[in-house]
């Protein structure tokens, strides 16, 4: 039982070989669990990926239905833009068109509990 | 398909693949970095249900990181002994706090009785010579001497320079030869 005179050098490195050898076999439940963690990972969603500005617009675009409705949405956009800031007289045509006179039928200065009598 | 990659790159590799998808790179991942893993949690907590634990919480980590892992930071293998090695010291200073630290004794059928007991014994000494080691000491001789890994790779796991792990790893041995010391004809060492 008693091993011959070795230096300490020797004694610690037998017995940093014996703890090596005394891993445990791995549970088989182990790695199905981490597998099953990596699974729910992946199910969850898209994963959320740290994306360029580029690679952020694209999948915007996507988003929002790929580039004919990119296209539609940019050109709805401008018209918007276009009427709130040329502000053609536009309106007044199609009120024409439709027989729609809204300022005529709001009265801003009807009585209101004849409150209007008093100013 | 990985097999032309270095073993960094290979990593790496599969990371990615699992990031955009791949289940079966999570599985070749777990295959490959698990028992290293678990063998090193085991060794720190000494039982089998916290080190169980331990490791499945750190590849928890690593598959929510894989979507932003950069091809420059660690070696994926590095990086889950660094989060391992975390996740223990938290949970030993959990149960040494709680008092319910325990070591399980690893069982080997395939050897003798008397040799296993022998084993036993030596393992369980060097055990408790480690544990009397100040926490960084006790961990860069783990990493070095039971986990196996480079001077250079321990720094990067534990935030250190190549240099002061080699400091540590020699004071720690230094510590160890001089606790175990009153153990050895216990261990089988004769005297001189």
């Amino acid at each position: 039982m008693v091993k011959d005179k070795r230096s300490a050098k020797d004694e610690l490195s037998d017995l940093f070989k014996s703890a090596r050898s005394a891993s445990p076999r791995v549970n088989p439940d182990l790695k199905a669990r981490i597998l099953r963690d990596a699974e729910k990972i992946l199910g969850n969603t898209d994963l959320p990926r740290n994306l360029s500005w580029f690679n952020n617009t694209q999948k915007f675009l996507k988003d929002l239905g790929g580039v004919p409705s990119s296209i539609g949405f940019a050109a709805s956009l401008m018209l918007g833009a276009c009427i709130g800031f040329y502000s053609p007289d536009w309106s007044e045509s199609l009120t024409i068109i439709f027989d729609i006179n809204t300022f005529d039928e709001i009265n801003f200065t009807g009585s209101f509990f004849e409150m209007n009598e008093l100013f | 398909m990985f097999n032309g990659l270095r073993k960094k790159d290979a990593d790496h590799a599969l990371l990615a693949a699992f990031a955009d998808g791949d289940r079966r790179a999570a599985q070749q991942l777990t295959e490959k970095l698990m028992p290293k893993i678990y063998a090193h949690a085991y060794y720190r907590l000494g039982n089998t249900s916290d080190a169980e634990d331990v490791t499945q919480e750190a590849f928890l980590k690593l598959w929510k990181v894989a979507p932003n892992w950069k091809q420059d930071k660690a070696q994926v293998s590095t990086w889950l002994y660094r989060v391992v090695s975390n996740l223990c010291k938290d949970r030993y200073r959990k149960t040494t706090l709680e008092g319910t630290a325990s070591t399980e004794e690893p069982t080997d059928e395939a050897t003798s009785p008397t040799y296993r007991l022998e084993e036993q014994y030596r393992q369980k000494a060097l055990y408790a010579a480690m544990s009397a080691l100040p926490e960084g000491q006790r961990l860069a001789v783990q990493l070095r001497h039971i986990d196996e890994l480079t001077n250079p790779q321990i720094a990067e796991i534990m935030g250190v320079s190549v240099e002061a792990i080699e400091s540590l790893v020699a004071r720690g041995k230094r510590k160890l030869t001089k606790i175990l010391q009153s153990h050895k004809s216990e261990l089988g060492y004769s005297h001189g």
